[in-house]
């Protein structure tokens, strides 16, 4: 008897699949009148895009002294979620957390579409977009714009590589799914997709070697694209971005606005699509609590940030740190800041019986935005406090504004990272199949130490 | 039978009709002569500090919001002599709508009795374009800085002089001079003086101004726009800066070196290259994955 037999199927048992299989099925017509409306968000952003090109930069907020504003706050935000979503993924993958299996895939799919769709927010900041390719042909090494060209460039590949590697298996269940009323092409897809993966001893141990490889490769690139970020603010001499905590505190706002985000998307799925059973009560407690710690790390460092601004004595950050405490200026956006980030998070999170499911998703919500907020006050104020103020302008030059253009493509970044949750979530289930019914399964660790007596 | 035939060319005429109303109303000169447009010549004299005569011009149509320059017209410059005019040359107008003419030190435009040059600057137009044409009339002005110090006090002298039919030196009373120092980019203006009756301007030169290594000041001394003389502008250095050491610093800042440091180049290549080596070896574990079917 040929002891290389070959198994036809993956799995046999199809009860998670049957559950969710629903969800990647023929779409209904609330689905496609969303998708519709998320297109057409994103077609006025199109619109506002060739108006910008057409008629310059002078129909956006951007001005002599705030020559960044929104975009480049957007930028920054949409990098952090993805680079959060990179982290969270792959420590759970490392760590083979059993209870995060459920969330691997948000987590994934959060990394890749906000990569996508923040990437071209500092596009649009360029002048002279007709000269973007002197990045490429004139590279200078020593230019933090380089790095950070070649880091976000990097990142958003292996993303995708990880994401499309934590699918195949789901893939290889899909196709063999009989029970699946799905288009022929799709089939044909999952089928080129899956690899030809069969769930042999050996696909499994490969598979999991390229996860884990990938998974480690992708924590730290995400780690030093985002510092880089940080240091394209720091390295200048600017008040308010010179600073040597700029990268490490980069990275803990992405983490703390990416878990933020993922809360938010877990319980978006979990009403929409009826996944009470996945994402239970256990899931939103924990990550409850590692959005407490990282709120902690956060606020640890943004006081860090602010004492030793407020110590300082040049005439600038002066100025800078008025506007953050004028309510005619910034004093407002930095109070809901503060409060949103910082003082009703750890109060709601900290205390147990405020800790509801709705309660902690409320905060992670408002966590998000107020984040957003942060990056703002990051790029504005500082621009429009400079070191020697540009003389003989429009006393308007001197401010930064947002135009209809700035909040059009704003909005249809936003749309853009829906638009991809939503067509993605009907490609594959959300939850990863495969991950969720293999969890007592453990990959073995990519580094073993012998223990004594072992 | 016949009534949806004559509908039909019914509605052709009215499609033509339509469509020669449409088409017609888009060519600009349908049903009426086109005018043509206005234009303004404006004409600049200017002195260089190299002692070189500068004559622009800029020529513009159309009026108000709708002004635009005019490129690639074409400027006759001449000088007016009594009866009769001296052509000097054409030149072309850029883009911008400007034109110049530089003309060597030596050269000595033709004056009258009282030492002023007529020069006239015409455009002929186009077909879509009136004529236009600017004149002005200028003086020759020699502008002479002379330093001095007394009891510890610095004095810049300005000498202001025109010249007469006859080639001698006149002085100028009551021109307005400024003065300022070279800066990295633009001029620092120092203060204003005018001249007496004698063409002199003097000014008490600051003490505190920083200057070259050796505390060398390139002093300017500029006349702006006047209606004899146009702009001009003298040039004379002094060592009467405070010396600024312009010394490499110890370290530079790495942003504006030519090169990026070995340190750096080696960093980025080892980081690109591990992160490269291990995406490509966990691609080439999914090709296993492929062919790993069997059992």
């Amino acid at each position: 008897m040929n002891t290389h037999k070959k198994i036809n199927a993956v799995n046999t048992n199809n009860d998670l699949l049957k559950k969710l299989a629903h969800n990647l099925e023929r779409p209904s017509k609330r689905w496609i009148f969303w998708v519709i409306f998320l297109i057409l968000i994103i077609l006025f952003g199109a619109y506002a895009l060739v108006r910008q090109i057409i008629d310059g930069q002078i129909i956006t907020g951007m001005r002599d002294n705030a020559a960044w504003g929104l975009y480049t706050a957007n930028f920054i935000f949409f990098m952090g979620l993805s680079y959060a979503g990179a982290l969270v993924s792959c420590s759970f993958q490392l760590l083979r957390i059993q209870w995060a299996k459920p969330l691997l895939r948000m987590a994934e799919l959060l990394t890749v579409a906000s990569l996508i769709a923040g990437a071209p927010f500092i596009l649009y900041c360029i002048g002279r977009l007709d000269r973007m390719h002197y990045l490429f042909i004139y590279p200078r090494i020593q230019s933090p714009i380089t790095w950070d060209v070649i880091a976000i460039m990097t990142d958003l590949l292996f993303c995708i590589a990880f994401l499309y590697f934590t699918h195949i298996r789901d893939f290889a269940r899909l196709r063999d799914y009989e029970g699946l009323k799905v288009a022929k092409w799709r089939m044909k897809l999952y089928g080129f997709l899956a690899l030809n993966y069969k769930g042999t001893p050996l696909q499994k141990k490969y598979l999991h070697q390229a996860h884990d490889i990938m998974a480690a490769i992708i924590i730290p690139t995400a780690i030093i694209a985002y510092s880089l970020l940080s240091w394209l603010f720091g390295m200048s001499l600017r008040p308010g971005w010179h600073s040597t905590i700029f990268g490490p505190y980069f990275v803990i706002t992405a983490a703390y606005s990416g878990v933020a985000l993922l809360i938010v998307i877990m319980w978006l799925y979990r009403k929409s699509r009826k996944l009470e059973e996945f994402i239970t009560n256990k899931h939103f407690n924990y990550m409850a609590f590692g959005l407490l710690i990282l709120g902690l790390f956060y606020g640890y460092f943004t006081f860090s940030e602010y004492i030793t601004d407020w110590y300082n004595q040049t005439k600038p950050m002066g100025y800078l740190m008025a506007k953050f405490l004028d309510t005619e200026q910034y004093g407002w956006l930095s109070l809901f800041h503060i409060a949103f980030t910082l003082v009703v998070p750890i109060i709601v999170l900290g205390i147990p019986w405020l800790r509801t499911i709705n309660s902690v998703t409320f905060i992670s919500a408002m966590v998000v935005l107020a984040l957003w907020v942060k990056r703002f006050l990051i790029v504005v104020p500082t621009l429009e406090t400079p070191f020697i103020p540009i003389q003989d302008i429009r006393p308007e030059y001197n401010t930064y504004s947002i135009s209809w253009v700035e909040w059009a493509l704003t909005f249809a970044g936003i749309a853009m990272m829906v638009l991809i949750f939503t067509v993605a979530s009907k490609l594959a289930p959300i939850i990863p199949v495969a991950e969720v019914e293999d969890v007592q399964e453990e990959a073995k660790p990519l580094i073993r130490f012998k223990t004594q007596g072992a | 039978m016949e009534t949806n035939k004559f509908k039909y060319f019914e509605r052709l005429s009215l499609i033509i009709l339509i469509g020669t109303v449409i088409v017609a109303s888009t060519i600009p000169t349908f049903g009426k002569v086109q005018a043509k447009e206005r234009t303004r010549l404006r004409m600049y004299y200017s002195k260089l500090p190299s002692g070189n005569k500068q004559v622009s011009v800029i020529l513009t149509s159309g009026r108000g919001k709708n002004t635009a320059n005019v490129a690639d017209a074409v400027i006759s410059l001449s000088v007016e002599q009594e009866d009769t005019t001296l052509f000097l040359t054409d030149i072309i107008t850029k883009a911008d709508g400007t034109a110049e003419l530089q003309i060597e030190s030596g050269y000595q435009f033709p004056t009258n009795e009282e030492g002023f040059t007529s020069l006239l600057a015409e455009y002929a137009g186009n077909d879509s374009l009136g004529a236009a044409s600017a004149d002005m009339e200028i003086k020759d002005v020699i502008l002479t800085l002379s330093f001095d110090i007394e009891d510890s006090v610095k004095f810049l002298t300005v000498i202001a002089e025109e010249l007469d039919s006859s080639g001698s030196r006149i002085p100028v009373e009551g021109l307005d001079i400024k003065i300022g120092v070279e800066r990295l980019y633009s001029t620092l203006d120092i203060d204003d003086i005018e001249t007496d009756d004698e063409g002199l301007g003097i000014l008490e030169f600051p003490n505190d101004l920083p200057g070259d290594s050796i505390g060398t000041l390139i002093v300017t001394a500029r006349i702006d726009d006047h209606d004899d003389y146009g702009t001009m502008t003298t040039k004379g250095a002094i060592d009467w800066g405070l010396p600024v050491s312009y010394e490499m610093d110890p370290l530079p800042r790495q942003l504006y070196s030519d090169e990026a440091p070995l340190w750096m180049i080696l960093g980025v290549v080892i980081i690109l290259a591990g992160a490269w080596y291990h995406f490509f070896l966990s691609i080439y574990k999914l090709f296993k994955l492929k062919k790993a079917t069997d059992l």
